[in-house]
């Protein structure tokens, strides 16, 4: 018993060499080798299942039209320069100068900056020689008057004896003296959190803790009327931030429903990102209490 | 050469003369510390010919002119230090690389599966990082990971707490941990140990002496504090004068001072570029400078660490293709740069940077925070280091923790753009002014090392003398012993490298029990497979600290296997130079 033949067609005698025609019948060989490859893949994939040739079908034609598409290039349209053109650039520019002449108000008021002398307390003396009468001092922070006090001056003089003046390294490396520790113990305390930690100048700790916990996806509300370490840190935090009427606590409420009703929206699938409400205690620029009582019930609500 | 090769090159064979010290361990007169030994000498390499020539002419006028004069030709001598800089990985056996990948991919690897297990096994511990009421975690546990799992498990080498003055000994107040490093208690006891951790290059940091003396008495006359910005009620005679001083010390028209260091850089870079300038900076700038550079909105470019091609490539694209997308010219351009790098202990090339800046025009910004006070014959920083004016560099930073034993920083620069950052600039309207005793010890250590205090006018030279004695001898015999050092010769900070993170602790460990302290560093602050340790050099440790530390050091580099180049010093050495 003959085997049973395939479908396909019988395979076409090949031609004799040294034909003329040999190049004719080898490319039609070739032709017709592939298309039959090709009718027996599509043959042997269909498998009673249209929908997987229809797929496949449609995968090969969404490759064909992505590599036939228009490209463009996004980052670099940077045009191509021979190097005699670019030194004649370089030549060219002039840049502005660093620093821009003071205008005649920034001149005087840089002219009438007043220079104290002495220790800074409720009365100071300034050093210009014509004024040497103590004068108020409404201008310093001293809310509690320790600049005044002898107390903490002594105890200035004793640690100045016992730890000289520098801490001569970060707080990682071996910079963090038991003062530090105790200090940071005290502060917890008195505030009535469980831990605190230090920093050395005020801006700087705005400028680091903010930044740190609300990253790039988070979200910030904030106050209108927080002063400029608060502005930099949020800036420095590349967060999505939103701002609320001075002390308004109804437009609090608002962004804050908005901004739930957002996430809600976006789906479940993303990750939810951290939220914050940024406010000060107490204004540095307008001298306001912010309403903390309500700030709360908002925050445990939203 | 490689730059583990860097600390023995310059340093002709000498040998040292033993001074009469004092308590302090500051030579008592006029030191002399470098005198050429006979040129057969075997117990260093042996430079170029070319170079033993200058040096042996340098050391004919030298053994005439007192101690800083040698110091400076030896300083002088080295060619310019990046020359051709061959990366120091490839001296490094490729074993020592594949050990390290493979050490973090183990740790990695066990942190997700203890997480993992964590997760399930104990729940509560994990609070934190889970939603929980509709809040979202603090701290996603990816984020963390580093923080809890690899860090934690060496936290114990890090924020040593100490008690007392950090000099060139500091007591280390003693602590233990029975739950894996999470929490810590204090055992009670005070161990005294050898520094070779703290930023006291020049040994400022005491609780006597003139300088403590001086701001007490700076305390009694101003107060303790000014509780005031510097725009409003903050600046006073005190603060005035000192900056007259920091100016004159620098050798430019005036300067600014501001009450923290990190905080110099993060609020005066914004206000003297924004939105339209570039900031081209080196890669592996302080994170301050990183700050600064986001806070003002300009546009940053990187160029490759100490590299003047890679510098000299981004000026000239940058400069001809202008701003992104509009191609508008550039309004300025900044290039920020490190006086002396502390992870690596190598200086910026200044002298190709300023070559670079008379061409294309663009300003110039230098941290000096280590630098300063420590580099140079009067140690008056890069500048005074490679003899460059001053007034070539546009704005000079630096700070005073390191070398003058207090606190904070400074800009300096010429009186038009002072002035303007006076009013302009974040920390001159927003940020306290600097407290009276952390002036007035600025004050009493720029004037001892200027020379100008009457008492102790010999005192600023001496420190300055013996801290480029003391970084000298210590790179070079660590480099003798077979560790691979980095940096400039001159330098006084000095890493070693480590590389494996197994190694890291073991020798802040090992060091802690052999009674010295030091800092270890790994990632995020250097490239993930070079950890290294760094040592800091201080004109208050003796010869006699400094061969401790040595001896035991050479122990614990047994120990560990960390001497790379242990017997192959001189081949490899000797074969680049003939290329």
């Amino acid at each position: 018993m003959d085997p049973p033949l395939d479908t396909l067609a019988p395979p076409t005698p090949s031609p004799p060499a040294g034909d003329p025609a040999t190049e004719r019948g080898f490319f039609h060989t070739a032709w017709d080798f592939s298309f039959r490859m090709g009718i027996r893949y599509i043959k042997s994939s269909y498998k009673d299942d249209p929908f997987r040739t229809f797929l496949e079908l449609c995968l090969i034609g969404f490759i064909i039209w992505y590599i036939t598409k228009q490209k463009y290039n996004i980052g670099t349209n940077e045009i191509t320069l021979s190097d005699k053109e670019i030194d004649e650039l370089v030549d060219d520019w002039k840049p502005e100068p660093l620093v821009p002449d003071l205008t005649e108000f920034e001149r005087e008021t840089l002219e009438k900056a007043i220079m104290i002398e002495g220790p800074n307390g409720t009365k100071v003396r300034l050093a210009s020689a014509t004024n040497s009468k103590p004068l108020l001092n409404f201008a310093s922070y001293n809310f509690l008057g320790f600049l005044d006090n002898p107390d903490i001056e002594n105890h200035a003089h004793e640690t100045l004896r016992k730890y000289g003046v520098g801490s001569c390294g970060p707080p990682g490396f071996y910079g963090t003296l038991d003062v530090h520790m105790e200090l940071e113990k005290q502060v917890a305390a008195f505030i009535g959190h469980s831990t605190a930690i230090l920093y050395s100048q005020a801006f700087a700790a705005t400028l680091s803790v903010i930044p740190c916990f609300s990253k790039r996806g988070d979200i910030i509300v904030a106050d209108e009327g927080v002063n400029l370490p608060i502005q930099q840190a949020i800036v420095l935090s590349r967060s999505k931030v939103y701002w609320y009427k001075h002390n308004d606590m109804a437009d609090l409420e608002r962004i804050l429903k908005d901004v739930n009703k957002q996430l809600h929206g976006r789906g479940a699938k993303n990750v939810l990102p951290r939220k914050f409400i940024i406010t000060e205690g107490l204004f540095q620029n307008t001298g306001d209490i912010t309403p903390l009582k309500d700030l709360v019930e908002l925050k445990h609500r939203y | 050469m490689g730059k583990g090769q860097r600390a023995t090159q310059v340093y002709k064979s000498t040998e040292f003369i033993e001074h009469a010290r004092d308590s302090d361990g500051l030579i008592n007169g006029p030191a002399d510390p470098f005198k050429l030994a006979p040129s057969n000498s075997s117990s260093l390499l042996v430079d170029s010919e070319k170079a033993l020539k200058a040096s042996k002419l340098s050391s004919a006028s030298a053994s005439v002119e007192p101690a800083p004069t040698t110091a400076a030709a030896a300083t002088s001598n080295s060619p310019s230090p990046q020359a051709e800089r061959p990366s120091e990985l490839e001296s490094v056996p490729s074993f020592i690389l594949v050990t390290t990948y493979l050490s973090f991919l183990m740790l990695i690897v066990f942190a997700h599966l203890r997480d993992f297990f964590g997760k399930l096994l104990h729940p509560e511990e994990y609070v934190q990082l889970r939603e929980q009421n509709g809040y979202a975690p603090m701290v996603s546990d990816f984020e963390s990971l580093w923080t809890r799992r690899l860090y934690g498990r060496i936290r114990d080498c890090f924020n040593r707490p100490i008690t007392g003055v950090a000099g060139g000994h500091v007591n280390l107040l003693e602590r233990v941990s029975h739950d894996a490093n999470a929490t810590f208690e204090f055992t009670g006891r005070v161990r005294n140990v050898l520094n070779l951790a703290s930023y006291n290059y020049l040994g400022f940091a005491q609780s006597e002496g003139p300088c403590a003396d001086k701001v007490e008495q700076a305390m009694r006359e101003n107060g303790v504090t000014q509780a005031s910005t510097r725009a409003e009620a903050g600046t006073t005679r005190l603060l005035a004068e000192t900056e007259d001083m920091v100016a004159r010390f620098v050798g430019t028209e005036a300067s600014l001072i501001v009450s923290m260091g990190y905080a110099t850089n993060a609020l005066n870079i914004p206000a003297l570029v924004s939105r339209g300038c570039l900031i081209i900076s080196d890669e592996l700038n302080h994170n301050s400078l990183v700050s600064g550079a986001r806070l003002s909105g300009a546009t940053i470019r990187v160029f490759k660490h100490n590299n003047m091609q890679s510098l000299e490539e981004q000026l000239r694209r940058s400069i001809s293709q202008g701003q992104p997308r509009t191609h508008r010219p550039w309004k300025k351009i900044l290039v920020v740069v490190e006086g002396l790098y502390s992870m690596e202990g190598e200086f910026c090339d200044l002298p190709a940077i300023v070559r670079l800046r008379r061409r294309y025009g663009f300003y110039l910004f230098v941290d000096e925070a280590h630098s300063i006070g420590a580099l140079g014959k009067r140690g008056r920083g890069v500048c005074d280091h490679f003899n460059i004016d001053p007034h070539d560099v546009d704005v000079l930073m630096g700070t005073f923790t390191k070398s003058f034993g207090a606190a904070g920083g400074y800009i300096a620069g010429s009186k038009a753009l002072i002035n303007y950052l006076r009013l302009h600039s974040h920390s001159a309207v927003y940020a306290e002014a600097m407290s009276v005793p952390v002036l007035a010890q600025v004050s009493a250590s720029m004037r001892m090392i200027m020379g100008e205090d009457r008492e102790h006018a010999l005192e600023g030279q001496q420190r300055l003398d013996q801290l480029a004695v003391n970084a000298r001898y210590f790179a070079r015999r660590l480099a003798e012993m077979g560790f691979m050092t980095l940096g400039d010769s001159g330098s006084p900070v000095v890493p070693l490298l480590l590389f494996s993170p197994a190694k890291i602790p073991a020798f802040s460990r090992e060091c802690l029990k052999r009674k010295i302290a030091v800092v270890v560093v790994s990632y995020p602050a250097t490239p993930i497979i070079t950890g290294r340790v760094r040592f800091c050099i201080s004109a208050s440790h003796t010869r006699e600290d400094l061969d401790y530390a040595l001896e035991h050091i050479s122990e614990i580099g047994d120990l560990l296997m960390i001497k790379f180049h242990q017997g192959k010093t001189i081949e490899t050495t000797e074969t680049k130079k003939l290329e």
